[in-house]
């Protein structure tokens, strides 16, 4: 029985509806992150690429806390909406800062093999967009009144909650809409793996596929961060395994396994999250939580690929020498 | 191949592109075309417009009456089949799905007969693999079919990429940017024979080597600086290559055109001064 101020008796909440929905909550944004994270890393043919590496999120998150602020100053309601168009708007600009750069670097595009440091570079542009965003994200919450300031701090480390059955509507109709998209663009996908002229030659519209899919995983990723706040690195271990584990033969596959993997893997996550309260008394942000578990075996990922390359490249390197051995 | 076969024409209009290429017309119809240039001459930018995969900054492209420059990229890829300079492929990718772009991501899934599930073009039905097995053939590489493309040699892999731009039947231009690069004798023995018996196709093959140019016939195009300065028959052209370069040529004749030198600079004088 749940009492409320002065011993009134309060309505016995629906428990187990309220824990279904924010483990459909975790579904929807597991399943966004990792489906963005996957198609962005086929797009950009880069194995890094994730919604918060690539500042993706971080663009939304700042998107978010400035229309928050210009909502507060203006006077009307920090409305879901004004805060979800805010962070889709904050993530397009993020990506096309991306897009512009990575575009810049590889100097029109027509010449894919020189394209293999374009991927650090758009590293580089996640490091500074998130970098600016959390700062833009600090400077909001100081400016605001304490009362309107405690919900920003979501946007620095994302954790779940229970949604308003609206907003999980809306976030979950987005998903799927978006999910579906970037599958679709999967064996165009899948042909851009062989250069951007390459795939030309084979009959995709590389441009329209790069408005496309970067537009639609600005957009999931804008209603994730809106939602939850920024959660990283789920993006980016999901594709990962997925094509680890053979799933990923072709990218709209991969898309696909992703999305169900990566609703899947949140939905633990957050369990676990929940289930710090145990040990540490307090429950955990899953957003800290899938740092914990996702910044570590992302290392041993990149160690792993490292000794790979070297051993490929010794191997080549003697295969060449007994061909120009023979006679 | 039949008699029947249309006849496509790709004609360039006034096209230019700063500081590359100046083609104030040209109309290639269909035979071997053979282009042939020094380093920087706009070989590539030349084919890489017939292919309609670059932009002109100015001037106009059609292949047979349609504009190239409008003409939606899945469209354009159905009637163009072609190989750039340096060609990349995905990791993982095999030897036969990437001979297989050649018809089934380039033409869609129209060019598949459905009941039989058979491909049915110009050289009439038969399966994918028999395809796939009969262009790998001509060119060498039919042991090399399930074997991933990253463990081939530059070569071999340089085969495998001509090999999906020859394979489809139905394209109504074929065009070949350096397809003998990286080519033992071997190997462009047999893509010399693959392209002679496509020799009723509209073809373009840019060569960097006059001797193959020979060796394939056809109609000449040399460029120098930007600028189509021999446009003939081949081998009466050749006696033209003369004004391509610094190099004089010298035709090597055995009663028969056999080859062709091109005199190389002396070697460079080491002792130096003093």
């Amino acid at each position: 029985m749940l009492c409320g101020p002065g011993g009134v008796a309060l309505p016995e909440p629906d428990l187990l509806a309220l824990r279904a929905s924010r483990v459909a909550l975790a579904v929807v944004v597991g399943a966004a992150l990792s489906a963005t994270g996957a198609a962005l890393q086929s797009l950009l043919r880069n194995p890094l690429a994730d919604p918060f590496v690539l500042g993706v999120s971080g663009g939304a998150a700042m998107g978010a806390a400035v229309s928050v602020a210009i909502a507060v100053a203006v006077g009307v309601g920090t409305a879901t909406s004004v805060v979800t168009g805010g962070a889709v708007v904050g993530a397009l600009v993020a990506s096309a800062l991306l897009v512009a750069f990575v575009r810049l670097r590889e100097g029109g595009g027509h010449d894919g093999a020189d394209n293999a440091h374009a991927g650090g570079h758009a590293i580089l542009v996640g490091v500074v967009v998130n970098a600016f965003s959390w700062a833009v994200v600090a400077t909001v919450r100081t400016m605001l009144p304490a009362f309107d300031a405690a919900g920003l701090s979501v946007w620095l480390i994302g954790s779940l909650h229970y949604p308003e059955p609206s907003a999980l509507v809306v976030a979950a109709v987005a998903t799927v809409v978006g999910v579906a998209m970037l599958v679709a663009c999967g064996p165009s996908l899948g042909l851009l793996q062989g250069g951007d002229d390459d795939a030309r030659r084979l009959g995709v519209d590389v441009e329209r596929l790069g408005v496309l899919v970067v537009g639609t995983a600005s957009v999931l990723t804008g209603v994730a961060v809106a939602t939850t706040g920024v959660i990283g690195f789920v993006g980016l271990l999901v594709p990962h395994a997925v094509r680890r584990l053979g799933a990923g033969r072709h990218d709209g596959t991969t898309i696909l396994v992703s999305a169900l993997g990566g609703g899947g893997l949140l939905a633990a996550l957050d369990g676990a999250a929940r289930g710090a309260f145990v040990v540490i008394g307090s429950e955990l942000p899953v957003g800290a939580v899938c740092a914990l578990v996702g910044a570590p075996v992302l290392a041993l990922v990149l160690i792993r690929e490292a000794r790979g390359r070297e051993a490929r490249g010794r191997e080549t390197r003697g295969r060449d020498a007994r061909a120009q051995a023979r006679p | 191949m039949t008699a029947t076969r249309p006849h496509h024409v790709l004609r360039l209009q006034d096209v230019v592109v700063a500081r590359r290429l100046t083609v104030p017309s040209l109309t290639v119809v269909p035979g071997l075309t053979v282009v042939v240039g020094d380093n920087g001459a706009g070989k590539s930018t030349l084919l890489d417009l017939c292919a309609g995969v670059s932009r002109p900054g100015s001037g106009a492209l059609f292949l047979d009456d349609v504009s190239l420059l409008t003409l939606p990229a899945r469209a354009r890829a159905q009637r163009i089949a072609s190989l750039g300079q340096r060609p990349q492929a995905a990791a993982g990718l095999l030897v036969h799905e990437r001979i297989a772009q050649g018809l089934v991501a380039r033409r869609g899934h129209g060019v598949f007969n459905n009941a039989s599930n058979s491909v049915v073009d110009g050289a009439g039905a038969d399966s994918l693999a028999a395809r796939i097995e009969a262009v790998a053939a001509e060119l060498g590489i039919a042991g090399l079919l399930m074997r991933p493309l990253t463990a081939l040699s530059g070569g071999q892999r340089q085969r495998v990429h001509v090999a999906r731009a020859l394979i489809d039947a139905d394209a109504d231009a074929i065009v070949l940017d350096e397809p003998f690069a990286g080519l033992d004798d071997g190997a462009s023995g047999l893509l010399v024979q693959a392209l002679a018996r496509r020799r009723d196709r509209l073809v373009v093959v840019s060569v960097h080597d006059l001797s193959l140019a020979l060796l394939l016939g056809g109609r000449l195009l040399g460029l120098k600086d930007g600028a189509i300065v021999i446009d003939g028959p081949l081998p009466d052209a050749i006696e033209a290559a003369d004004r391509l370069g610094g190099d004089p040529v010298r035709v090597v004749r055995d009663g028969e055109w056999v080859g062709l030198l091109r005199r190389r600079p002396g070697p460079p004088d080491l002792s130096g001064p003093g």
